[in-house]
């Protein structure tokens, strides 16, 4: 099944097994049901607990902290990923600190999800990757979907626990299939789910065995799919090895696995679709650098966008979104 | 759940009758007791300030007590409250917990949120406040759409000032609440000052006009008397209660403090002006004097006897 | 409906890109107009549409689309196209899952090619790779097989010749040295161990690389010529392992080709018939030049060349190392052709080709239609 048809199940799924859940957003109301289709039929079935809204992004975010200290289990919908910077101030001095400098008397467990990236053409504010921005707020978890993510099983987690958290859906995963381990496998790569104890899994796979991989490749969402492309044409065609390591939660990190694979493979590369500097892969850089010292036979390779607005034009977005061509060439440098 | 402090679990808080009144008291002595208990309260911390004892900054609200004990008088187990930066008096009139708040504002983990929070930033049952002009506001719409969804019959209060206006998500909110029929009251303590500017620099048109853009019935009060805003507060929250749809409540007040501390760069003459206006001032009239310096004494001593425990603190 | 394929213009590739559609999906065509660019390694190719109709595509811009392979089909109308999808539809449906193909690299696919392993025999987890394959086959092949024949013994007076590679380039030079007095091919070898024992115009295949070697130690044979005709990368290495192992390499000169005066000539060269290289003209090592070729005077050839028949230069032209000429191709004077350039048959090159570029031509497919009285 596509992605999208999974994530909609799985929220007419939950609001049917959880009356705690509520689920705010912004056109999301049948017939529309929502601008990526994800919440069809939702308003249908469950007219008082999914409430389509006005065009504001903080104030529904703000609601959606009321209900969850109340003890409800609300999931906003913010249309584009452009514009989870409106709800800055509500997640960043409201939601994630209610219950650290409430000393624990609430919680405050707000799931937002938002279609975010680019390769689409639809412009500057419609086709970035802004989960930059919010990783590394206190309190706060951020997870991508990505095509080996079973989102039912994500979804189900981040019920279960006590802390808000931001799931982004790059919007190219809508159409992919989900492609779930099974057995030794993830598709037709050697694959598997790996976590360190009470963390979201990773996935790992690589087209041969690890211990002939030179490089370790990590990347979430779409890009782990590109990179999982490039991956495998980089093996067929040239007998360039790497490991592909996709978190499904990006920030905080379960470094266990990034940091098993770079033992083996001695190097490290990371891919983001979000601008270059101060992103996601420099934290990496930095904490995989710190664990894998001494068995890095190279420094740290950071591949992101370029840190400009992303242009319209199918040939110009090409240049500065990180794409196949890119991945390739720097994956054969650092698995050099 | 996060838990930043040591602080052990703590019950109930059980409040001094000599500061939320005593039982079968008459209803004027009783609203002169609690006002008397906030004044007292927000003098004392300020003199503790003085004195070093207390730690970061803290937003009394003298001068604004009748607004606290005029509406909270008809609050119940069941409704809410948020509460902004100046929350010191709504929290005392609702919980009657000045130890907790001391300890807090000492930044003790005897506080009502362990220290963390301090001044700004308090929770206890039925009860909220945040440092973040306006963004309080939709979190409060968000607490009446979970009573709406619950079915229960409690209220929620949002407490703001002049200055919150300023803020987008507050109109927002509005919009939503009205939309969706939400037993919100929004109660406007419109004390002319957002922080060192006047109103007429901040605030274009009509208030009550910005509330019944949105559909929501608003009224308006110019007082610094309890028993007006008393009066008034219960039809408001009786109208919200019954109704179930939101609705405003605003008071023309002043604040007679600092907007923090050693921030008061107003008129001399203004402030003095409005010192004879103020509701304990207004309000003790009714009361005989025997009765007011009874009050007062009782008043006193309880809170002495806070403060002391409160030095005692580690 | 008009199937519309890719013609077949070069042996080599079996494959083309498309580059570029004329046409909409689903839109309307007159019969000779353009179509669709495709491209092959060499050239660019315009394919005109076969008939009038609505065109759908089979393959998108970037895709591959095999020689012989429709790129797109021609409908007389609505309706026959949405049956064909209708159909084709229902079949896809319909069909049984293609049974699983082994998934290997394209080193590994080579190499089993060269040891003659069955991929589908090779173990692997995951990928199947080069290690993988010859894993697999020193699993197997041990020894040589003990029935490899031996060199022919010669006639006591000519050079005894190896020739490496078991191609039709092989017969080329078995022709070539009919003709010559004082050397003959005694032995043939090729790495593709399918071709083992079998013999080329009567010469045995004794084996490969390996053999070669033994052969050598042995002194079986005098010297080398590397008998493959168009690849310059096989060219090069083999003439690199015949340097290591300290085998010359014997030119194989037709006598009906001119050399002229002040012409000279390396070593290990393959020149076919009716090929003149003009006065004044060097010639490097290890070329294959094929037949009715012309250097006119003052050429530079270097080495580990390959060409086609009819290729044609003016005086002063400079062909570097591993340059492959197709066929019928023409070079103005004092040109340069750079290391390992490619050019594609039928061009005329007016300027110097870069080191490493294609220089590809576009041909407009022609089509046969009856003369109308």
């Amino acid at each position: 099944m596509i992605f999208v048809r999974e994530l909609n199940e799985t929220l007419h799924r939950l609001l049917e097994t959880d009356e705690r859940v509520v689920i705010l957003g912004e056109d999301i109301a049948d017939p529309y049901g929502g601008a990526f289709k994800v919440t069809r039929g939702l308003t249908s079935k469950f007219p008082d607990r999914v409430l389509t809204t006005p065009v504001s992004e903080a104030g529904i975010v703000g609601v959606a902290a009321g209900l969850a200290m109340s003890g409800y289990r609300p999931i906003v919908e913010i249309m584009f990923g452009d514009f989870v910077t409106l709800t800055f101030d509500q997640v960043v001095n409201h939601i994630s600190k209610y219950s650290a400098m409430y000393d624990g008397k609430v919680t405050c467990p707000v799931i937002i999800r938002t279609p975010s990236g680019g390769h689409r053409g639809y412009g500057p504010t419609h086709s970035q990757s802004l989960e930059k921005h919010f990783l590394g707020v206190p309190h706060l978890t951020v997870v991508a979907a990505s095509p080996y993510h079973d989102p039912d099983a994500i979804l189900s987690a981040l019920l279960r626990q006590d802390e808000p958290a931001l799931y982004v859906e790059h919007k190219l995963l809508y159409p992919e299939h989900v492609v779930r381990p099974s057995g030794s496998r993830i598709g037709d790569a050697i694959g598997r789910e790996e976590s360190t104890d009470g963390w979201l899994p990773s996935v790992v796979l690589s087209q041969v065995p690890a211990e002939d991989c030179t490089v370790t490749v990590l990347a979430y969402g779409y890009s782990a799919l590109l990179a999982a492309q490039a991956l495998e044409e980089l093996a067929v065609e040239e007998e360039v090895f790497g490991e592909l390591v996709v978190p499904s939660q990006i920030a905080p990190m379960d470094w266990g696995p990034v940091e098993a694979s770079v033992k083996r493979t001695g190097s490290l590369l990371t891919l983001e679709e979000g601008t270059a500097d101060w992103s996601w892969g420099t934290e990496a850089a930095a904490e995989i650098g710190r664990r894998g010292f001494s068995r890095l036979r190279r420094p740290v390779q950071v591949v992101a966008s370029q840190p400009t607005v992303i242009p319209s034009s199918r040939d110009l977005e090409r240049k500065v979104l990180v794409g196949s061509d890119t991945m390739k060439e720097a994956i054969r440098e650092a698995a050099a | 759940m996060v838990r930043l402090s040591a602080a052990p679990d703590v019950d109930a808080v059980e409040a001094d009758p000599r500061l939320v009144g005593l039982p079968d008291e008459p209803r004027d002595q009783r609203f002169y007791r609690r006002m008397r208990f906030i004044r007292d309260f927000e003098e004392t911390l300020l003199a503790l300030f003085e004195e070093g004892l207390l730690n970061g900054t803290t937003h009394a609200c003298i001068g604004q007590e009748a607004d606290c004990v005029g509406v909270i008088e008809h609050l119940r187990a069941g409704d809410h409250i948020f509460s902004n930066h100046r929350c010191h008096g709504h929290y005392l009139a609702w919980s009657g917990d000045a130890r907790g708040l001391l300890a807090e504002i000492m930044g003790k983990p005897e506080g009502v949120v362990g220290g963390i929070g301090g001044s700004q930033h308090i929770c206890a049952p039925g009860f909220k406040s945040n440092g973040i002009l306006g963004g309080t506001v939709p979190a409060a719409a968000g607490i009446a759409l979970g009573l709406k969804l619950s079915g229960a019959d409690g209220i929620s209060v949002v407490f703001v000032g002049d200055g919150a206006f300023g803020e987008g998500v507050v109109y927002e909110t509005l919009n939503m609440a009205s939309l969706w029929e939400l037993p919100l009251l929004v109660v406007v303590e419109n004390n002319a000052w957002s922080q060192s500017t006047p109103l007429a620099v901040n605030f274009a048109g009509d208030m009550a006009k910005r509330f019944e853009a949105f559909g929501i019935p608003t009224t308006r009060l110019e007082s610094t008397d309890v028993l007006e805003i008393d009066s008034e507060a219960e039809r408001q929250i009786g109208l919200v209660r019954e109704s179930r749809t939101p609705r405003a409540f605003i008071i023309d007040t002043y604040r007679l403090c600092h907007h923090s501390k050693s921030d008061d760069n107003r008129p001399a003459d203004e402030i003095a002006a409005r010192w004879p206006l103020e509701p304990l001032t207004v309000h003790s009239a009714r009361l005989d004097t025997a009765a007011r310096e009874r009050i007062d004494g009782e008043v006193g001593a309880a809170l002495t006897e806070i403060v002391d425990e409160a030095r005692a603190l580690a | 409906m008009t199937a519309v394929t890719v013609p077949w213009t070069d042996v080599n590739d079996d494959s083309a890109t498309v580059v570029e559609w004329h046409v909409e999906d689903r839109g309307e065509i007159r019969a000779g107009a353009p179509l669709v660019d495709v491209e092959t390694a060499k050239s660019a190719i315009e394919i005109e549409s076969p008939a009038d109709g609505l065109v759908l595509q089979l393959v998108p811009v970037g895709g591959e689309v095999s020689i012989g392979q429709p790129v797109a089909h021609v409908f007389e109308d609505e309706a026959s196209l949405r049956a064909f999808e209708e159909a084709r539809a229902q079949e896809a449906a319909a069909a049984p899952r293609p049974g699983d193909d082994v998934r290997a690299s394209v080193k590994a696919r080579e190499r089993a090619q060269e040891l003659g392993v069955d991929l589908s025999t090779v173990a692997g987890d995951g990928l199947i790779t080069v290690k993988d394959v010859e894993a697999a086959a020193g699993a197997t092949a041990q020894a040589p097989p003990a029935d490899l024949p031996a060199p022919l013994a010669g006639d006591g007076k000519s050079k005894r010749l190896a020739l490496i590679g078991a191609g039709l380039g092989a017969t080329q030079v078995l022709d070539i040295l009919a003709e010559i007095d004082g050397a003959a091919g005694v032995a043939v070898v090729d790495d593709n161990a399918a071709v083992w024992g079998r013999e080329v115009e009567g010469v045995p295949v004794v084996g490969g690389t390996d053999q070669l070697l033994e052969h050598w130690e042995a002194k079986a044979f005098d010297a080398a010529v590397i008998a493959i005709s168009t690849s310059v990368e096989a060219r090069a290495r083999l003439r690199g392992l015949c340097r290591d192992a300290g085998i010359p390499l014997e030119n194989v000169i037709d006598p009906r080709s001119k050399l002229a005066t002040g012409v000279a000539v390396g070593e290990g060269n393959v020149i076919c018939a009716f090929t003149h290289f003009g006065t004044g003209t060097r010639i490097g090592d290890n070329n294959f030049i094929s037949a009715f070729n012309s250097y006119d005077h003052h050429n530079v050839l270097g080495s580990d060349i390959s060409t086609g028949p009819g290729c044609m230069t003016s005086g002063e032209v400079t062909i570097e190392d591993r340059v492959r000429l197709g066929t019928g191709i023409f070079v103005e004077p004092k040109l340069t052709l750079g290391e390992g350039a490619v050019v594609a048959s039928g061009a005329v090159i007016v300027r110097s080709v870069p080191a490493g570029h294609a220089v590809k031509t576009k041909v407009v497919t022609t089509t046969v239609v009856p003369i109308r009285r």
